[in-house]
């Protein structure tokens, strides 16, 4: 990956055996100095994964917790339930496909916009790279609320622009249909605003990151293709691709693994719910533990172990790739 | 409406005197009383409401002078959130107001007391209506004490009907009438028919002879949403939506209500409450002597309406249950009630003083009086607020079928998850 | 230049054009909406620049005049005090933790770098469920208030905060010389001399970035400071009010988006600052700013 940006984690350095230092003598051992971060993150995180999964084998709702009485073992119920409830594929389903839609796009996109800042000079390339910080920087709340604001019925920017497109052009019951369409009431209008704005947000990182190694690739080879007559198409998946294969991969795991966990976003949009086709994982889990009536912990938590093990599992390929540029020695 | 407060504020002081039965404290020590004690009231602040619960602070410290009164205003459509998040161990309340339909859930999640001892000791308990007072209760045991009545009815620009030379309508047929004249000379909507509204959807159901839910013996219920009947009324209210308010798709009353408020609407269905609620969106307040009020019209004639009303709880973590219980009897009380009806425009869950002037003159109140003879129930379970504030089976159905689908299906469908939801257990 | 070039290099700064208005026409409409004088925005006849400036809105979001009793101030101070508060402590516990693992060779080393690897993977949103639980357990068992309040939220974004910020620190104190240090010892310097002259200057880089990758998350986090704040307002966060005004007040769409602005501003400012570190940053660490 990139060469001048990454620190120096990977330095050779670090792989050296730890010399023994002068250090020592203000800090005793090393068990010490690791002491406050390792109770930290077992009593506030580790521990509630631990939970997470005795609570999804478990009958635990909010009655339960009021009362004070414990979860209580339940053989695999929620799991079973789970697996015939048609709402939950539904869900599993959409958020699959919203999540693939994403991930797409914001890819594409990001390559292309990478390809393009590259082949751009560099004044205008800067420009364009600092305009795109601008929609990378802005926190996700408010991102959320500025879409639902352009898209509004009736008054937003966008159903506006819409309605007025020339009569000649579109007929006349066109106007009329933009004027009220409500984008947030369906899950395909409003999935279609959510991946506009991961793909708004997440592009920049992407684009950049592909420039990065795309400086990185040596130009020779790109000199040699040119005089065989090579198309750009050709350039891009005979060098480009095979060069940064390693770093796509990588894009590829952490844009899943980012978009599965929208919640946000999806809040702000379809702010009362009243349909649950809009749901997707990360949201179900919060209604099940907050919002249903009465909260049931259990199925949340068994929902919160179904998309921890996707997660882990498209994070293991993260995980080994770190293991073996020796991130863990 | 600002003007009858005044009176009433004269009546209530007579109820006072002539009840005497306040301040008789029974059990509780006042020397005991907590520091403080919390309310949660639904809806939003208004003057009128502040200003009474400034009166029952004046009440209230005649016998417990070292409790304050704490008081939040819970909106409506947080109540849900709210007390939920209070069960989970966040703040809460020591006296809760709640919807009578959602008692019942509350007391299967164990979020209210059970009140039986004290209602039993309680003397005004008996001269309140019985039905609501059942309405307040679950598997027989207490758990709440009506505080008022709340019925709906259609609320209208009367100076506008009244250009156009229209009464206000009592059946579809002329509600349609009316509304496509004012859109016609307004340009404006003529009816707001929100999707998210049950309440209000409620009404066209029953009114044409269809149903929700029914149950025999009050425990097993079926869902009614397939009835010919219901379909039918179902298919008029989202046409109602569709010609009329299109942009109330997805929406609940409230952003009717503001329409109303600023001359966009010509009628919607709400209750004589929202009469205040209106006055202080509008732009100019005094548009609200422009507005009417009459019963809702049903296919042909009134409609019934559903009996909606608000109860007084003790909340489970409450401290105090004595005291707490001790605050929420001098609300519910006969003086206090007849001003509390007053100022928020509700009715008093006692029979007696609906006879009382204040709310027999008033042409609006006439209306809501009107439509109390009218009056239907929700299914009486504690699953109904399951189906309805959590699960929105009814608006989520009305949506779809207002965004094109079909209602015979899709109100198959909902009916299959209502009767579903309605028949599963509770501990 | 020939005329296909000529078109190449039009249809390039053409795309450029293009993607530099898809990015940010949003945030211009965000300060555009937050100006606006308020006739001009709730209007069924939208027009794309504001005929003059106003500074109305800000107004009304910072004195709280938009809902009575919400004071845009506090929700700042309470964000600066989580934010901060997290990210500094994560600060010295992971400097700390990041000197024991690169410098160290102790038994338990590699159990705990995987140990923040796996944590780092679990996300937030699956978690949340009995991520709240066990503060509650937390607060019955000890009598601490840790839930409705700031005190809770704050242990967790320091503890969400740690993981990354060890694991980009290791790099930078790995790459010091262990030579440097000798030398110095040589000479007589004592370690916490050794720690603030040598180690300190070479690893600073290294622990503004992550600081500030902390400090971004922390300032955007939303469903913890939502579930663990529920209703007591007096503790919102920037996001939690922004969502909070968007509910509550419905259209006020002047109020939202400027204060809309004056969230994103801040974090605007860091990123022209890390710009260089953000990828990096990111591709190790899985955090999202």
């Amino acid at each position: 990956m990139a060469e001048s940006t990454a620190p120096a984690a990977t330095t050779r350095a670090e792989r050296r055996p730890p010399a023994p230092l002068r250090l020592l003598s203000v800090i005793p051992t090393p068990y010490l100095l690791i002491a406050a971060p390792l109770i930290i993150l077992s009593v506030v995180l580790l521990w509630p994964i631990i939970q997470m999964v005795w609570y999804s084998l478990s009958d635990y709702t909010l009655p339960d917790l009021a009362r004070g009485d414990a979860p209580e073992w339940n053989n695999f119920e929620h799991y079973r339930q789970l697996l015939t409830d048609a709402e939950f594929w539904t869900i599993f389903r959409n958020t699959v496909l919203v999540v693939i839609a994403m991930v797409a796009g914001v890819l594409t996109l990001g390559t292309l916009v990478g390809l393009l800042l590259h082949k751009l000079p560099r004044w205008f390339s800067t420009v364009v790279a600092t305009g795109m910080m601008l929609a990378w920087a802005t926190p996700q709340i408010s991102a959320s609320l500025i879409y639902r604001w352009l898209f509004l019925p009736e008054r937003g920017l966008v159903n506006y622009t819409l309605a007025n497109f020339p009569e000649w052009l579109v007929g006349t019951r066109w106007g009329e249909f933009w004027t009220t369409f409500n984008w947030f009431l369906q899950p395909l209008s409003l999935f279609t605003i959510l991946a506009m704005i991961i793909i708004w947000q997440g592009f920049p990182f992407v684009a950049v990151t592909v420039l990065a190694g795309l400086k990185s690739v040596p130009y020779e080879l790109y000199e040699a293709a040119r005089v065989d007559g090579a198309s750009a198409w050709r350039q891009f998946w005979s060098i480009t691709y095979p060069v940064l294969r390693p770093l796509f991969a990588l894009l590829l795991v952490l844009q899943i693994i980012w978009n599965f966990r929208i919640f946000t976003q999806l809040y702000i949009l379809a702010g009362g719910f009243q349909n649950r086709d809009v749901y997707l994982l990360s949201y179900y889990i919060y209604q099940q533990g907050f919002r249903d009536n009465p909260p049931d912990y259990g199925m949340g938590s068994a929902l919160a172990v179904t998309m921890t093990i996707l997660i882990l599992i498209v994070s293991a390929y993260y995980l080994r790739m770190m293991i073996r540029q020796g991130e863990t020695r | 409406m600002r003007l009858t407060h005044i009176a009433a504020a004269g009546s209530a002081l007579v109820f006072a005197t002539a009840c005497a039965g306040n301040g008789d404290g029974g059990d509780v020590d006042p020397g005991d009383a907590p520091e403080e004690l919390t309310i949660w009231t639904m809806g939003g602040a208004t003057e009128e409401s502040e200003e009474f619960f400034e009166e029952l602070r004046d009440e209230w410290s005649q016998d417990y002078p070292d409790t304050s009164l704490n008081v939040e205003y819970i909106p409506w459509d947080e109540a849900q959130d709210s007390i939920t998040n209070a069960l989970a161990g966040g703040d809460a309340p020591d006296v809760l107001e709640a919807g009578n339909d959602q008692v019942s859930n509350w007391a299967v999640q164990g979020a209210i007391l059970d009140l039986d001892e004290y209602v039993a000791d309680w003397d005004e308990a008996e001269d309140i209506n019985q039905e609501a007072m059942d309405y307040g209760s679950y598997e027989n045991t207490q758990y709440s004490v009506p505080l008022h009545l709340a019925v709906r009815t259609l609320i209208y620009r009367a100076d506008w009907l009244e250009d156009l030379g229209h009464d206000a309508p009592e059946t579809w047929d002329e509600l349609v009438e009316v509304a496509e004249d004012i859109e016609d000379e307004h340009g404006v909507l003529g009816f707001g028919a929100p999707t998210d509204f049950t309440n209000g959807i409620a009404s066209f159901i029953w009114s044409n002879g269809g149903e929700i839910a029914t149950s025999e013996d009050g425990a097993e219920w079926e869902g009614q949403l397939t009835d010919p009947a219901t379909v039918e009324a179902i298919e008029f209210y989202t046409d109602l939506t569709n010609d009329f308010s299109p942009v109330y798709t997805g929406e609940n009353e409230l952003i009717a209500q503001a329409d109303l408020a600023n001359g966009e609407l010509g009628m919607y269905i709400d209750g004589n409450w929202a009469f205040d609620e209106i006055a202080d969106q509008a732009e100019d307040p005094d548009m609200v002597d422009n507005l009417g009020a009459a019963p809702i019209p049903g296919v042909d004639g009134m409609a019934p309406a559903f009996a909606g009303g608000s109860n007084l709880t003790v909340f489970s973590t409450a401290d105090d249950p004595d005291f707490a219980f001790e605050l929420l009897s001098t609300w519910a009380s006969k003086d206090m009630a007849a001003t509390w009806a007053e100022y928020t425009g509700f009715f008093p869950a006692y029979p007696e003083l609906l006879d009382e002037p204040q709310f027999q003159e008033d042409e609006v109140a006439q209306a809501s009086a009107e439509q109390l003879e009218n009056q239907r129930y929700f299914p009486a379970t504690p699953n109904w607020t399951d189906a309805d504030f959590e699960g929105k089976i009814i608006p989520g159905a009305v949506l779809d079928i207002a965004d094109g689908d079909n209602a015979e299906e899709r109100l198959a469908e909902a009916n299959e998850e209502l009767t579903e939801v309605l028949n599963q257990e509770t501990d | 230049m020939s005329p296909r070039k000529a078109l190449r290099s039009v249809g390039l700064y053409g795309a450029g054009v293009v993607v530099l208005i898809f990015a940010v026409f949003p945030v211009y409409w965000m300060a555009a909406t937050a100006f606006r004088p308020q006739g001009e925005i709730f209007t069924r006849e939208p027009t794309l620049f504001p005929t003059r400036i106003t500074f109305d809105h800000f107004d009304r979001v910072l004195s709280g005049q938009l809902l009575p009793g919400v004071r845009f101030w506090d929700f700042l101070i309470n964000s600066l005090i989580v934010t901060v508060g997290s990210t500094a402590m994560a600060a010295v516990f992971a400097l700390m933790a990041a000197v024991a693992v690169a410098r160290f060779k102790f038994r338990l080393r590699s159990a705990f770098i995987m140990l923040l690897m796996l944590i780092q993977m679990v996300p937030m949103e699956a978690i949340i469920i009995s991520l709240f639980l066990n503060f509650r357990h937390l607060s019955d068992a000890t009598g601490l208030e840790l839930l409705g309040n700031l005190s809770g939220m704050l242990v967790v974004y320091l503890a969400v905060a740690l993981p990354i910020t060890i694991i980009m620190l290791r790099g930078f104190v790995a790459a010091v010389p262990p030579e440097l240090e000798e030398a110095a010892a040589i000479d007589g310097a004592s370690g916490w001399t050794i720690f603030w002259r040598i180690l300190m200057p070479l690893v600073a880089p290294g622990l503004i970035a992550a600081s500030i990758f902390a400090f971004i998350t922390a300032w955007n986090e939303f469903i913890v400071a939502l579930t663990f704040l529920g209703r007591s307002t007096e503790y919102y966060t920037l996001p939690l009010s922004l969502s909070y005004y968007f509910g509550r007040t419905g259209t006020e769409w002047g109020a939202i988006m400027a204060a809309s602005t004056l969230l994103t501003l801040p974090v605007m400012l860091f990123f022209l600052f890390v710009q260089k570190r953000m990828v990096s940053g990111l591709t190790m660490g899985a955090v999202k700013g």
